[in-house]
């Protein structure tokens, strides 16, 4: 189409076309100017956000020899010793039960019973369990407590119950009954990774 | 392959040469729709006053655009009609003080036309460029024989001086002192744009602009090739320094998150071990107990240990078990006489063990 042709449209025609051109020059310009802004604000949040990542990582890789000497000192703690070996809880449960009948066997206090509890899982641990019924004086039960605070792995009494004599007197040694739970500790198996053995 | 540059030039020039017809024709509609949007939304900015001297004074047509809103005669002094006074105004010189030259020019000097006549003015006519002021207007172009018909209009500048200062004196304001040209009288030209003779010489738009233009696109195009440079320089940058990193920065992220579970899994022990403090309740509770009172049952479950015995006085006993710092809260839920005589209760107490300091 010539400009003698456009020129022999009628008016509207002529300003229909002349506008519309205006608008796709506009267009244009806006494909133009709003890829670039896009363009020019992904690489400044991209440059915000890259420059975070490589601070933190930094930080990281300067603060790697003391992360690994705290860790190490972490690895050695001899916390890790008060818990049973392995991840079984039917084994530790042995384990449990043996050590504590050898305390109160040291101490010549019998076990009337004993009855494993259900494991009870934690976020980490795995506590195993026994329900144990004692008859102690209260001088055997005080040993007993000092050697279950000083034994290697630690142990958790919970749930005591203790029943003395209807009658005493400040002379008597009487024999008390004593029901107690007592737990030990195993690492759950997924966490073995984070706390190494 | 070598590129044709003269070809490509050629090919360009063809592409302007073309172009050019349809961009004149596209200024001038824009221009016209403007115009009318103008007169239709914002009329006052399109009105003016044409003023025509005459013997004794001057015609004067008030204007809207292209359409006449009133004419007028005022004699020479008379004081202008209202709407006049103040307007914008539009002066046609008499033709007896304009010189007007048909030229057939050159098409390939439309861009520097100003400044070609100016030289012309300079060099054809007894005329010094700085005494006159000069406008034209392109009145037909030819295709064919590319040629330009250009109506070339002079005056004195004196007196488009002398014409602009009454012209404020009678209360307008002057925009235009021209006249018109062409068979209908179509083309206005107007000796205020450019009063300078010589002066245009050598400072026409088109040189300018040119250089201008050129320089312009080239900062663009620099800058844009500045920026692509060194986002993509940045990134690269980056990329080395986090590739640097990155190994040392696992290793330290693992280690710590080995760390971590370690004070987790120690935290969570702790809190196990001291659930249910057997040794350290018994320790602390056979202190406070008072000469004359047994205890018979001891019960501790949770944070919750439970009592219960006989003895003489049992709020002097809950009294004392207050003041234990292991104890929070404690309760005598009974106290029964032990029987008639006896001086002694039968009591049961609940405590509520305090929370240990994390």
């Amino acid at each position: 189409m010539t400009v003698g042709q456009i020129e022999s449209l009628a008016s509207w025609q002529r300003r229909a076309i002349a506008l519309a051109a205006l608008a796709a020059v506009v267009l244009a310009l806006l494909l133009l100017v709003w890829p670039a802004t896009a363009m020019v604000l992904g690489h400044e949040a991209w440059r915000e956000d890259a420059a975070e990542t490589l601070a933190r990582h930094r930080a990281l890789a300067d603060s790697s020899a003391s992360i690994k000497s705290e860790l190490a000192t972490a690895e050695a703690h001899a916390v890790w010793g008060s818990l049973f070996p392995g991840t079984d809880t039917a084994a530790a449960a042995n384990a449990l039960q043996s050590e504590f009948r050898s305390l109160c066997d040291a101490l010549k206090v019998p076990v009337q019973g004993s009855a494993p509890l259900d494991p009870e899982v934690g976020e980490r641990l795995i506590g195993v369990g026994i329900r144990l019924d004692l008859q102690v004086t209260i001088d055997q039960l005080q040993s007993l407590l000092e050697r279950v605070q000083s034994n290697p792995h630690r142990l958790a009494l919970d749930n005591v119950t203790i029943t003395a004599p209807r009658y005493q007197s400040a002379e008597q040694n009487p024999t008390l009954q004593v029901q107690v739970e007592v737990r030990g500790f195993i690492r759950k198996p997924e966490a073995r990774t984070g706390a190494a053995s | 392959m070598p590129l044709n540059m003269t070809g490509l030039n050629d090919a360009l020039r063809r592409a302007r040469a073309s172009a050019r017809p349809w961009l004149r024709w596209w200024r001038g509609e824009l221009q016209l729709a403007w115009n009318d949007s103008l007169d239709r939304l914002l009329p006052s900015l399109r009105t003016f006053t044409e003023l025509q001297p005459v013997e004794g004074g001057f015609d004067i047509v008030q204007r809207r655009g292209r359409e006449v809103i009133a004419t007028h005669r005022v004699a020479q002094g008379e004081a202008l009609p209202q709407g006049v006074a103040g307007s914008r105004a539009v002066l046609s010189l008499p033709e007896q003080e304009v010189l007007v030259r048909r030229l057939r020019l050159p098409a390939a000097i439309e861009s520097r036309l100003r400044e070609s006549l100016a030289l012309r003015i300079d060099r054809d006519m007894p005329l010094r460029p700085d005494l006159v002021c000069f406008d034209f207007a392109v009145l037909a172009r030819d295709a064919r024989t590319a040629t330009l018909d250009v109506d070339l209009a002079i005056a004195r500048r004196a007196r488009i001086e002398e014409w602009e200062q009454s012209l404020r004196a009678m209360g307008v304001r002057p925009i235009a002192i021209g006249t018109r040209l062409g068979a209908s009288g179509a083309s206005q030209v107007n000796f205020l744009h450019r009063r300078a003779g010589s002066a245009d010489i050598g400072r026409s738009r088109s040189r300018f602009d040119r250089p201008l233009v050129a320089a312009a696109a080239l900062m663009a195009a620099a800058a844009v090739a500045l920026l692509g440079g060194q986002f993509r320089a940045e990134r690269r940058a980056m990329a080395e320094a986090m590739a640097a990193v990155r190994a040392a920065a696992e290793s330290a992220q693992a280690d710590r998150q080995r760390l971590l579970e370690y004070v987790e899994t120690a935290r969570e022990l702790r809190a196990n071990l001291d659930r249910a403090p057997v040794s350290a309740t018994l320790a602390d509770l056979s202190g406070r107990i008072a000469p004359h009172s047994w205890i018979q049952m001891f019960q501790l479950r949770g944070d919750e240990v439970r009592l219960s015995g006989i003895g003489p006085n049992a709020p002097a006993l809950v009294a004392q078990l207050q003041q234990s710092p292991l104890f929070g809260q404690v309760t005598l839920t009974s106290s029964v006489s032990a029987g008639i005589g006896t001086g002694e209760d039968n009591f049961e107490v609940t405590i509520r063990m305090r929370e240990a300091a994390p």
